[in-house]
């Protein structure tokens, strides 16, 4: 009877074991799928689900939050995807955030990807729809390596030409053997970035000088840019085309009296007439010359004998006292 | 005591092949089909009806259940142990070894655990049972319970079919367990995993229609092995002989049916969009 308790003991914490097992499993399967536990429906629009079934996992910045409840065809271009998110998470997932899809791993299942959008707003509610985002998928990303392997090819037959090219020429090899080609090039770079440093300072200083003139600083700024320079240039021009209105018309008065003159003296009329064309005028001339000449010599002569005339004596002999005492002192007259 | 015979698929055919000369094995393997439909038919036509043999029962379930928990534990354990190895290389392979306890959690939930289990179960239950009733039908202790009033098909036969059925399913579910085990201890040899990451992997990669259609069949793989090892011994005949044929045959039958009825249930799964 003993031996029978202890039986039905052992039996009991066996098969107690296997339930309990068995509960447990189905909890925590249970609870990665959502179903225990307050949750709410959100959904979003994509135009390809890529692959999504119900049961996928939904995960906010790698979290997982939710499963996928259903995927609808609402048009030829439009799915729906249903949600159902964790209460608790969904009390921190705004309104704001953006799905899209992506795989567990490299080669896993399709899963949606929540991550947070631009700008603030409420947490999310029953019926929410948020905004879906297309990613890259493996065909596309598959379509751009095939695109890519393609180029590759070209790329390596272009190449084995260029090769096969380079390997034929015979002067493309005595040009890499050539030793002085070297360093005729090491010097020519050399120069060539002297050149380039000159270059550079010229460059720089034409940069300062532009600058200058666009500052307005010197000659040519002012004349490129001083606006008053310009009024005053308009001004001054204005004056030169008066002045030179002016001096045709004085020209023209030169020229009409020159023609007098000519007219004169070739008529006869006038001293120019006279001085230019009379041969007597100038005998006349030269000895009134003659005359004046001889009168200024004896002019001379009397202004002598008044300096030793006791009369004016003294006048002169005081103007030379003067004239050396304001020598002696360096003073000017 | 008035032995009743219900009619099977194979007596309504019987018109259209009597009188045709059948290959012996082939008539004999529908014989025997028939003959485990009829006892199959007589077991639901006894196991719903009083009297109940409650201790009996409760006496084979220890028997069946308990004292089959080493043997599986063990066998799970190992199994768990070397499917982790031996599927490892083709993972790094593929560069997915941290998959590793997912896909072995479903391989063992799903498939290896229940069939395991079940052929472990009808290697030692099943000859054991057609071992046991095989002695008592040669030595006519059956014949002593039908004269001395007791009903030995509902006290032997009834009670050890319940009883594998009930108890298969609970040794897969703790088979499953130490098996799951057994493929952690497999993971850690390579690399360092935590035993809550090796869990929440097993688990996230689960779904009820992994957990779910698994244990339904193993009460079908109990029933199997329970109705088959009680048929073999129940009409077991030519002495010690025919003892040892019993116990071998059923073990024979009821791992062959084992494998049947795990193909229509993974047809059957199929089918009903759980796969």
């Amino acid at each position: 009877m003993a031996e029978s308790r202890i039986n039905n003991l052992k039996l009991g914490i066996f098969t107690i074991a296997g339930i309990l097992f068995l509960v447990i499993s189905l909890y925590m399967i249970g609870k990665d799928q959502n179903l225990f536990g307050s949750n709410i429906l959100i959904s979003t629009r994509m135009r390809n689900a890529g692959g999504l079934v119900s049961g996928n996992n939904v995960r906010y910045s790698g979290i997982q939050v939710g499963t996928v409840s259903e995927v609808n065809l609402l048009s030829d271009t439009s799915i729906e995807i249903i949600m159902l998110i964790n209460e608790d998470a969904a009390n921190k997932i705004l309104n704001t955030s953006i799905a899209s899809l992506g795989t567990e791993g490299l080669i896993g299942n399709r899963i949606v990807n929540l991550i947070a959008g631009p700008g603030t707003g409420r947490p999310i509610r029953e019926g929410d729809v948020i905004m879906g985002k297309k990613t890259t998928d493996t065909d596309q990303m598959l379509e751009t390596l095939s695109t890519t392997n393609q180029n590759a090819a070209e790329l390596s037959s272009e190449l084995l030409t260029a090769v096969k090219r380079l390997n034929g020429s015979s002067g493309f090899w005595r040009i890499i053997e050539n030793d002085t080609l070297a360093t005729d090039l090491t010097t020519t770079l050399q120069n060539i970035r002297k050149a380039s440093e000159n270059t550079n300072m010229l460059t720089s200083d034409m940069n300062g000088m532009l600058n200058d003139i666009k500052s307005g600083n010197g000659s040519a700024g002012k004349i490129l840019f001083d606006t008053t320079l310009a009024t005053q240039l308009g001004e001054a021009l204005s004056k030169l085309n008066h002045a030179a209105s002016n001096a045709a018309a004085l020209t023209e008065k030169t020229d009409q009296l020159l023609k007098g003159i000519k007219h004169d003296i070739e008529s006869g009329n006038g001293p120019a007439n006279s001085i230019l064309k009379d041969s007597g005028m100038v005998v006349k001339l030269h000895n009134t010359l003659t005359n004046v000449e001889n009168s200024t010599a004896a002019f001379n002569d009397n202004m002598k004998a008044l300096k030793h005339n006791f009369l004016l004596r003294g006048y002169f002999r005081k103007q030379e006292k003067i004239k050396s005492k304001d020598s002696a002192f360096g003073k000017p007259k | 005591m008035k032995i009743i015979r219900y009619p099977t698929f194979f007596d309504y055919i019987e018109v259209n092949y009597n009188g045709m000369k059948l290959p012996r094995t082939t008539q004999k393997f529908f014989d025997e089909a028939g003959a485990i439909s009829r006892f199959t038919g007589r077991f639901f036509h006894e196991a719903f009806r009083p009297r109940y043999e409650i201790v009996e029962f409760i006496n084979q379930c220890f028997i069946i259940g308990y004292r089959s928990l080493p043997l599986v534990g063990l066998t799970g354990f190992i199994m768990g142990l070397v499917l982790t190895m031996q599927l490892r290389p083709s993972l790094v392979d593929y560069g997915v070894e941290s998959e590793l306890p997912a896909m072995v959690g479903i391989a063992i939930i799903r498939e290896i655990g229940p069939v395991l289990t079940a052929l472990i179960f009808a290697g030692k239950i099943g000859s054991s049972i057609g071992a046991e009733l095989g002695s008592m039908k040669v030595t006519e202790q059956i014949d002593a319970m039908e004269v001395s009033g007791t009903n030995p098909y509902k006290y032997l036969v009834v009670t050890r079919v319940l009883a594998t059925t009930l108890m298969l399913p609970l040794l897969v579910l703790l088979g499953d367990a130490i098996s799951l085990y057994g493929a952690f201890m497999g993971v850690n040899i390579k690399t360092n995993t935590s035993f809550t990451l090796y869990y929440t992997q097993v688990f996230d990669a689960l779904a009820f229609s992994d957990v779910i259609p698994a244990f339904v069949k193993s009460f079908f793989f109990g029933f199997a092995v329970g109705i088959i090892g009680c048929f073999k011994g129940f009409n077991s005949s030519k002495g010690t002989e025919g003892v040892g044929r019993s116990a071998n045959s059923a073990v024979v039958v009821s791992s062959l049916m084992v494998f049947v009825l795990d193909l229509l249930a993974v047809q059957v799964t199929d089918l009903l969009g759980l796969n």
